[in-house]
């Protein structure tokens, strides 16, 4: 065996040693939860009515991610995000806004959670957001349902490519607010 | 002893408690997968693509790709908890369904750090499973949990409440790590008041593919 395919053969141990040694520590020790919820069925007009607040904007960039106990009495990881206010079509707004999506991952605890609006930094949305008493921060009404993107007057439901017309929103909301 | 295989070279251990250096044995190994994957890199990025394809391959499910560790992974669901005597029949009910599938897994009922319980939140979720994993070479699951949101009328006790057998098998489906999938189905991401579903044939296929036929 020549000198030089010795080095190299002693140089892929060492590095696939080291590889498997700090990455498998970091993986033996990342706690990984998955969450499954079931929503209800949120069509255009429950969403509507559920929804504290309806806006058109843009997604910056995540603020950041948070580790706490939920509600339900169970360890969570939430992503916070920036979204700036274009319109606001239900709901008094300011200019920018925090919506938290669950999941993401805090130091060794990782959540994955099916379903949830999945935000991308840049992307031109339309949210129907709702809270929790007492919260400043936002949440999308039933998950992926009160996600869509923008383009123009179409808007996407990202998880189902269901379509809806923006101006056929705008003006279901109006009526709303006229009975 | 030495044998050629296919022009590979592989040297035959004959006792198996001889030592052998380390440093070898992980050089031998790493010199036979680098010249098998030379010779046979059509077969070799095939098996590779096959592998990664088998948890996105679709069917009338999804599969999150890891499950309960075991041949006939047993698991002791927790529902002491639930205070309302309908819910805890229909949970155990339930718990039969999946049991009746035909497949290499027993939901049995006692107590657990699997469990499920009640909650109340101001939010859109009738309910949801979670299940915690470490990351270590399987991936099995050590946990599971259930939550119910009591915020939503559930049939029982409200006649045009959602159908609370229909969310349990949902939420059991997710349990047996079955993810969501296009409506309509048992496994469908939401539901509306009135929504029934059962455990179907293509459920019951699904069960047998991810842990075996009894």
């Amino acid at each position: 065996m020549t000198k030089q395919r010795q080095i190299i053969r002693l140089s892929i141990i060492v590095i696939g040693s080291a590889v498997l040694f700090f990455g498998g520590r970091e993986l033996y020790y990342l706690r990984s939860i998955e969450r499954y919820p079931l929503m209800i069925e949120m069509d255009e007009q429950t969403l509507q009515k559920e929804a504290d607040l309806i806006i058109r904007g843009t997604v910056e960039t995540p603020i950041g991610t948070t580790r706490y106990i939920d509600t339900t009495g169970e360890l969570t990881v939430a992503t916070r995000w920036q979204v700036n206010v274009v319109e606001s079509l239900k709901g008094d707004s300011s200019e920018s806004i925090v919506v938290r999506t669950l999941g993401g991952r805090y130091g060794l605890t990782e959540l994955w959670v099916e379903d949830e609006a999945a935000f991308v930094s840049g992307e031109s949305v339309l949210l129907y957001l709702d809270r929790d008493v007492d919260s400043t921060e936002y949440r999308v009404a039933g998950m992926f349902q009160g996600h869509f993107i923008v383009d123009d007057d179409k808007l996407t439901q990202q998880e189902t490519g269901k379509e809806q017309s923006l101006n056929d929103v705008k003006a279901g909301i109006q009526i709303d607010k006229n009975l | 002893m030495t044998a050629d295989l296919t022009g590979v070279r592989l040297i035959q251990i004959n006792k198996i408690n001889e030592w052998v250096s380390a440093r070898r044995l992980i050089v031998i190994l790493l010199d036979l997968v680098g010249k098998i994957m030379i010779k046979k890199t059509f077969l070799t990025l095939l098996l590779i693509s096959l592998f990664l394809a088998v948890p996105l391959i679709a069917k009338a499910y999804n599969y999150a790709g890891y499950r309960w560790g075991g041949s006939w992974p047993k698991v002791t669901v927790d529902y002491g908890g639930v205070a309302v005597t309908a819910w805890r029949t229909r949970i155990q009910n339930t718990m039969n369904d999946w049991n009746a599938t035909g497949a290499k897994f027993t939901f049995k009922a006692g107590s657990s750090n699997n469990d499920v319980s009640v909650y109340y939140a101001n939010d859109s979720t009738l309910a949801y499973v979670q299940t915690t994993r470490k990351y270590v070479v399987t991936g099995d699951i050590t946990r599971a949990i259930m939550k119910i949101n009591s915020r939503h009328n559930f049939n029982p006790p409200y006649a045009n409440g959602y159908d609370f057998s229909t969310v349990m098998r949902h939420e059991f489906g997710h349990w047996l790590k079955l993810d969501h999938s296009n409506p309509p189905s048992l496994m469908q991401p939401s539901f509306s008041p009135g929504t029934i579903r059962y455990v179907d044939s293509d459920m019951r296929s699904a069960i047998r593919s991810i842990y075996g036929v009894q």
